[in-house]
């Protein structure tokens, strides 16, 4: 917004807003071609990839204030990846290329990041889907990592043009086999995986082995009990072959209705108390059926309402939470505020910035499941009662807030094993249906409304938890937990004064990091999390500052540190003053930007994030100040 | 005037209320000629230095059955609630503390009686801003010369005795060009900046009026700069209101640089409010934050509609354009609005901030203030008159040194290695600024400030914030020396609102409110728990 003249009461400066199709000049831009002719950039397959059509001459657009600009090169599609091949790798620092991804160059953009793809046509924006009769001047793909890539295909040769655009609206949008999808011929390909350390690698939960270890590191094990009737998804097919289930439990009760109606237990706290999740039996008719189902719920009621277990407080997320309909359409009108097509959109929204993030109500959800998880955390901690959450296919939101409530919980879950093994047990084994969720297969558009709800899900869980988790292994949580005098959170509701007493308590005393930590719940704490939604979009990156700076400092800081205590421990061995060694030099931190190591593409290494530049800019606001003089003059006579 | 005469009841016995977490304290009530304080009893803890009178910002009392309770509301947004034995106790208490806050007269103020240990009178104020920045201009160009033709205060009231003017450029034309700008206040140097040798000016608006006068010696020391600056340099005005009002000033006498009088100079409109629409964003914020239970679903509406962030934002702008042209265009730069006292002020200090390695340190940053803010005459005593409690309708008042704060703040928060100092020392400025026992902030001006005495007669704040104990608390501990410019990001979703440095912690709150008045956070309403909800 800057240098726009823009600004309330301004008069009528406010700049053109540029219409969206590009119009880049062939005098623009024949300055890139000759380098692009000559430098030829090879395209990296990976093995078992395959490339499936492609196109040269592409002008792909780096569209910067309402000055187009462009880089030619070939524009390909593989089984994998849709990737432009231009000049445009120039020098990494060395900060930069040791975060260099290996596998996704800066250009490439796989098939499954593939969110929409719009066509150019006339000046206007439209979707492509399907067969296309006429094909666009340009493509505009929006990633579901936010990034937005514009590719200007005018100077490609029309049958090219044909191949490229067909190619990748096939492969990206046609309903995919399973079995087609590129990680099983990679796999195929590339078999010689390097073994892992067992110990330094996350519990896989797919044997009885690690529950049983999961349900001894947590003194589960005098009341539950790892149960294999499972074995060969005999049983159920939602269900992992091995879980864990109270010890008081038949095993025939688990076969009865599939897996259904029997609580499963996911966590147990350090008072004995479990988190235990639960997907409803099936909805059903007829009396008989119903009077059965009832029968055994009671039955199992029984079980485990019984002493050696507390009571259960049952928590039914299918009705009293979020609907996975609402979680999807916040985070679609959210993730619309960050997939910008042009700088000028991007200003655009300034004004209005706070209403518009209000309105996508994504941060209230956010805070809404923190508040859950404190709310179970509150059952188990202080009221000593068992939780059991309940959801259809407890595979949504039970993931969501039981792992949210055991990050808060458990400091073991804190660790990078522990993350990586919470994930595995709570999403991957806790049957989180991943391929539906985020339409890998790209069904049809049945299921359009439940496209990509794991996509949020996942964000909604791990935006808050990576917070916790990096604050937590950097020691930095003391800035963000355990000082505020609290407010509450929300109005009347039943356990408000327990929840209120819990909450309160717990931020007024002294927080122990190996222990429960607790979220801040209201309002202005919740924020943009900013490394995820702004990593793309220049404006909003601060060169050599940020958050960034921060952590690398520390970085460095703690380098030092274990330096110094290698040579005092070398010293402390040796009693030998040690001849002055080459100390390794210290990390150069460099000029990194806030948004380091995401966004590589927008690389000015000193020049402002200023949209006016220069002259040019600064001569229409001269015009205007001689306009404004020329029109008192009138006004004088 | 005796104080004596406006305590109705010295002492009272009364309980301050500290949050849910810890018990009242209870202890007698004391109202000395400036400050309010808790007396636990001999066996307890030493006494509480509750607050300055002078910080209170407004006082709410309720009385039921015996007893009555007191809300204060200070001026650094703590808010703090005495229940009072007695009726008549309380309501005398009140109408005390009422009297005693509002009064107005300068050399009655605490910081004439402050006479700490330890501080030497006179210590500290050995900044001389403009001779000692002189020197520093001295080292680099020769183009410029100290003037002291404002030795009087004849030419502008609101400048120091002495200023930065162009070499080529005489006090009588000085005094020429000053009868052609608001307040006297003609164009003097505010920053050099060596890198691209280009200079940052600051002046009141022209006085073109309706007529379109025009002020030779005005436009020759406009020239002037460009031409000592270097040959064929140009140069930007960036006017701090919209060409409307710029237009509109005219009518009262104002107005705006024609361009056909200042060749080699552009004229470049940033609309900045100042003034009342600033102190109504600062207390609809206040309100906001300490609304969260009710707003906490229409948050950040709240926030938006109360458009504090969208001040910052503008101002940070205008400053990173102002510093870009210097850095970037090799332009030199004037910046005024109308009075040039309050925007103007906010634009050049952070210009330097972003371009100027010098102005981040701490002593850098000291003299920064000094020399912009209050020896550049941005009117302390007007502005800081009242905070975002009162409920008296704004005059003067305006949270400007606040909104530089906050912006200072940002910058801290995106560069965060960059700063020599922290927060603390920005939330100590904060609180200073309000009501302080230090003289630092006292007064309008360099003129008022001498005709009060206040260099002799009072504490500089400079000089209680150097001893060792504070300074921890003012460093950023991260601090690199950073030789380049810093741009910050000026768009919304970089911003952030500045909550305010944590409370001590709850469970050493003993400290909650030790005699040395402790900086305490800015936004303290979202924890400020404000005892009467």
């Amino acid at each position: 917004m800057l240098g726009k003249g823009v600004v309330g009461g301004g008069g009528g400066t406010k700049a053109p807003k540029p219409s969206f199709v590009s119009y880049v000049r062939p005098e623009e831009i024949h300055t890139n071609e000759k380098e692009a002719t000559e430098k030829e950039v090879t395209l990296h397959l990976l093995p078992g990839e395959q490339l499936l059509c492609e196109a040269s001459t592409v002008l792909k657009c780096v569209q910067e204030d309402s000055c187009q600009r462009g880089i030619y090169g070939r524009l390909v599609c593989t089984d994998f990846k849709i990737a432009f091949l231009g000049d445009d790798e120039s020098a990494l620092d060395n900060d930069e290329t040791q975060f260099k991804n290996k596998v996704i160059g800066e250009n490439d953009i796989t098939l499954h990041c593939v969110d929409q793809i719009y066509g150019v046509f006339d000046e206007k924006k439209k979707t492509l889907f399907g067969q296309l009769k006429k094909y666009p001047e340009k493509l505009v793909i929006h990633c579901k990592d936010l990034r937005v890539f514009h590719f200007c295909l005018r100077y490609t040769k029309e049958e090219e043009v044909k191949r490229i655009v067909s190619g990748i609206i096939h492969h990206t949008q046609a309903p995919k086999l399973l079995k087609r999808l590129f990680l099983f011929s990679y796999a195929t390909a590339a078999r010689n995986s390097p073994a892992t350390d067992p110990k330094k690698h996350a519990v896989m939960f797919d044997t009885l082995q690690d529950w049983c270890r999961e349900l001894e590191r947590t003194k589960g094990n005098m009341k539950y009990k790892a149960v294999s009737v499972n074995e060969g998804y005999k049983v159920c097919e939602r269900l992992p072959a091995y879980f864990v289930v109270p010890a008081a439990l038949l095993e025939e009760d688990i076969v009865f209705f599939q897996g259904r109606g029997i609580p499963i237990w996911c966590w147990s706290c350090h008072n004995g108390c479990a988190l235990l999740k639960m997907s409803a039996l099936p909805k059903e008719q007829d009396d008989g059926v119903l009077q059965i189902q009832k029968n055994f719920s009671d039955r199992i009621y029984k079980t485990v309402h019984r002493p050696p277990y507390e009571t259960a407080k049952t928590e039914d997320l299918s009705s009293n939470f979020l609907s996975l309909q609402e979680i999807q359409m916040a985070y679609s009108k959210f993730k619309q505020l960050f997939l910008i097509d042009n700088s000028t959109e991007f200003w655009d929204t300034d004004i209005k910035w706070f209403s518009l993030l209000e309105s996508s109500s994504w941060l209230d959800i956010i805070r809404r499941c923190l508040k859950k998880a404190v709310e179970i955390i509150e059952c188990l901690e202080a009221q000593n009662m068992n939780v059991l959450l309940l959801e259809d296919n407890a595979s949504d939101l039970c993931c969501l807030v039981s792992s949210l409530a055991q990050v808060m919980m458990d400091p073991h879950c804190r660790t990078i094993f522990g993350f990586q093994s919470l994930v595995q047990k709570e999403w991957i084994m806790g049957g989180h249906c991943f391929l539906d969720r985020c339409n890998h297969l790209r069904q049809s558009d049945k299921e359009e409304h439940q496209r990509q709800l794991s996509l949020p899900l996942t964000q909604s869980k791990s935006s808050p938890k990576r917070g916790f988790f990096r604050e937590e292994t950097d020691h930095l949580i003391k800035n963000l937990l355990g000082k505020r005098i609290s407010k509450l959170i929300n109005s009347s509701e039943e356990l408000q004064d327990g929840f209120r007493e819990f909450y309160d308590g717990w931020h007024s005393r002294p927080p122990s990091y190996q222990g429960l930590l607790l979220p801040r719940l209201e309002g202005p704490e919740i924020k943009v999390w900013a490394q995820r939604y702004l990593r793309w979009i220049p404006e909003a990156q601060i060169l050599g500052g940020g958050g960034v700076a921060t952590m690398s400092k520390l970085l460095e800081m703690m380098e030092e540190v274990q330096r110094l205590q290698e040579k005092v421990e070398v010293r402390h061995h040796s009693q030998e003053a040690l001849q002055a060694e080459a100390a390794s030099p210290p990390r150069t931190s460099g000029r990194l930007s806030s948004l380091f190591p995401f966004a590589l593409l927008q690389r000015h290494s000193s020049k402002p994030v200023l949209p006016t530049s220069g002259w040019k800019a600064l001569g229409d606001e001269d015009d205007l100040a001689k306009r404004e003089d020329e029109f008192v003059d009138l006004g004088d006579v | 005037m005796e104080f004596a005469e406006l305590i109705r009841t010295g002492q009272a016995q009364a309980e301050l209320l500290r949050g849910p977490e810890e018990p009242p304290l209870r202890g007698t009530l004391c109202i000395t000629g400036h400050h309010l304080m808790l007396s636990p009893g001999p066996q307890a803890t030493p006494d509480l230095w509750l607050l300055l009178l002078r910080n209170v910002d407004s006082i709410e009392k309720r009385v039921a059955g015996d007893s009555g309770t007191i809300t204060l509301r200070c001026k650094d947004l703590r808010v703090l609630q005495l229940d009072i034995e007695g009726v008549e106790a309380t309501l005398d208490i009140a109408r005390s503390i009422e009297a005693l806050s509002s009064l107005e007269s300068v050399i009655t103020s605490f910081p004439f009686f402050y006479r700490p240990k330890g501080l030497r009178l006179g210590d500290a104020w050995h900044f001389h801003p403009p001779e000692c920045y002189y020197k520093r201009v001295a080292r680099e160009t020769n183009a410029w010369r100290l003037s002291e033709a404002n030795e009087d205060f004849s030419l502008c009231p609101s400048y120091p005795r002495a200023v930065i003017v162009p070499r080529a450029v005489d006090d009588s034309a000085l005094a020429r060009s000053a009868r052609f700008r608001q307040g006297g206040r003609f164009p003097v140097l505010s920053y050099y900046h060596a890198p691209s040798g280009t200079v940052l000016l600051r002046a009141g608006q022209p006085l073109t009026g309706p007529q379109k006068r025009r002020c030779s010696e005005d436009e020759d020391l406009l020239r002037a700069v460009l031409a000592g600056a270097r040959p064929g340099a140009r140069g930007f005005i960036v006017d701090t209101r919209s060409p409307q009002a710029a237009k509109q000033a005219r009518m009262t006498g104002g107005g705006t640089e024609a361009k056909a009088a200042y060749p080699g100079w552009k004229r470049l409109h940033r609309p900045l409010e100042t003034g009342r629409p600033l102190q109504e964003s600062f207390v609809r914020l206040v309100e906001a934050c300490g609304d969260l239970e009710q707003s906490m679903d229409r948050w950040l509406n709240r926030l938006e509609s109360c458009r504090w962030l969208s001040h910052v934002k503008e101002t940070l702008s205008t400053a990173c354009l102002a510093a870009q042209s210097m850095e970037q265009e090799g332009a030199c730069v004037l910046v005024h609005g109308a009075e040039g006292t309050d925007s103007t002020l906010l634009i050049t200090s952070l210009a330097q901030l972003i371009l100027d390695p010098l102005s981040r340190t701490m002593a850098g940053f000291q003299e920064l203030i000094e020399r912009e803010w209050i020896q550049a005459g941005h009117p302390f005593q007007l502005r800081c008159a009242h905070s975002a409690f009162s409920h008296a309708r704004p005059k003067h008042e305006a949270p400007t040194f606040l909104l530089f704060l906050d912006c200072v703040w940002q910058l801290g928060r995106q560069f965060p290695l960059s700063l020599e100092f922290g927060e603390g020392m920005l939330l100590a400025l904060f609180d200073h600024a309000y009501a302080s026992p230090f003289g630092t902030f006292l007064c309008n001006n360099e003129k008022e400030r001498c005709l009060c005495e206040v260099r002799t007669r009072t504490h500089s704040l400079w000089s209680g914030l150097s001893q060792p104990k504070e300074q921890r608390k003012l460093r950023n501990p991260l601090y690199v020396p950073n030789p380049l410019a810093i741009w910050p990001s000026a768009e919304p979703q970089s911003l952030r609102l500045w909550q305010g440095d944590p409370p001590p912690p709850p469970w050493r709150s003993s400290r909650l409110c030790s005699a040395s008045l402790p900086v305490l956070f800015l936004l303290r309403p979202v924890s400020a728990r404000d005892p009467s909800t």
